[in-house]
């Protein structure tokens, strides 16, 4: 198959699917499926994360780390940026004193 | 957003480096990040087409990658008062960045917002294909460097920021556990789907239960 008409069929797919969540009204329609969908971005974010530690299992407890440093200086500053500045640098530090 | 333009650059110019090697032409290699736009459904693309898969085979790859944005959806519309054109434009640039960013904020009703982080990210994202196709050959970035660290920081430090009940403890460790378990079993792209609604329908028919039980128990209390 031709690759243009490949991701021409591909971007309609993605798009129906993201665009058919946007339109759907399941949340007027009772508490139980409200307290779902307050709930679905904390389990896709903990999914991702935790995938995303399966990725490389050799630095998981580095990445550990870095993650509580990150978050726990988020926690104490405010600064969201920061908190992924200082994750990044602890982990980098720690894989390099690793490696050494 | 600039931590999560920072984890988006290296990971488009990685794309376009391995696109490259798959024998994808700059149009090609730029068209997709103009059309699909996602980091992990674009890499999978090219890993598939270099192995030969089947069209067939690719798009089902991507579709089962993109379920959870089904989610996001209905998350982003229980929160936003969109539009058709609002529900049409965000649609089509919706990330997991975007989506992350504007849900992280309790107070944050605005459609605007999202759209913004939404076309902010496939700014960056198009450039630095760009740039990776440009410049990928003489472009190296260190393994070292993990900034694809980036993107899992920045949903965990978002992730923290939405923890603020014990239903919602319960709902990161049901999560966690369907994770892993679908991790092991090795449901591979299905992962974030199933893992999603496992957590959420978990702890929300929990919660239903509970309330069940403790509503005849605080009447006959009452009695």
């Amino acid at each position: 198959m031709n690759l243009l008409l490949l991701l021409t069929i591909i971007t309609g797919a993605t798009f129906l699917l993201r665009f058919a969540g946007l339109t759907l009204k399941v949340a007027q329609t009772s508490p139980f499926w409200e307290r779902f969908l307050q709930f679905v971005p904390i389990s896709i974010f903990t999914a991702l994360v935790v995938s995303s530690l399966y990725t490389a299992p050799e630095l998981l407890t580095l990445k550990i780390i870095a993650l509580a440093a990150g978050a726990g200086v988020m926690w104490r500053t405010r600064q969201f940026g920061l908190g992924v500045v200082t994750g990044l640098a602890v982990l980098w530090i720690l894989s390099l004193v690793s490696t050494s | 957003m600039l931590p999560l333009w920072l984890g988006a650059m290296p990971f488009a110019i990685a794309y376009a480096i391995a696109a490259q090697k798959a024998g994808l032409n700059p149009a090609e290699i730029q068209l997709m990040s103009l059309t699909v736009s996602a980091a992990a459904a674009q890499m999978g693309i090219v890993q598939l087409l270099t192995i030969g898969a089947s069209p067939l085979t690719i798009l089902l790859t991507v579709i089962t990658m993109s379920l959870h944005h089904v989610l996001y959806g209905v998350s982003l519309a229980k929160r936003l008062k969109l539009s058709r054109l609002d529900q049409v434009t965000t649609a089509y640039f919706l990330t997991d960045a975007a989506y992350g960013l504007t849900i992280a904020d309790k107070n944050n009703e605005n459609p605007a917002f999202l759209l913004g982080a939404e076309l902010s990210m496939f700014t960056v994202w198009n450039l630095f294909t760009a740039v990776g196709i440009l410049l990928g050959h003489v472009l190296t970035i260190p393994a070292t460097a993990h900034l694809e660290f980036v993107v899992s920081l920045t949903f965990f430090i978002l992730l923290i920021s939405l923890v603020r009940t014990r239903s919602a403890v319960g709902v990161v460790i049901i999560a966690a556990a369907f994770t892993v378990i679908c991790l092991t079993i090795h449901l591979g792209s299905l992962t974030i789907f199933v893992a999603g609604i496992g957590g959420a329908l978990v702890v929300a028919l929990l919660v239903e239960r509970q309330k069940q039980y403790s509503q005849p128990l605080t009447r006959s209390a009452r009695e």
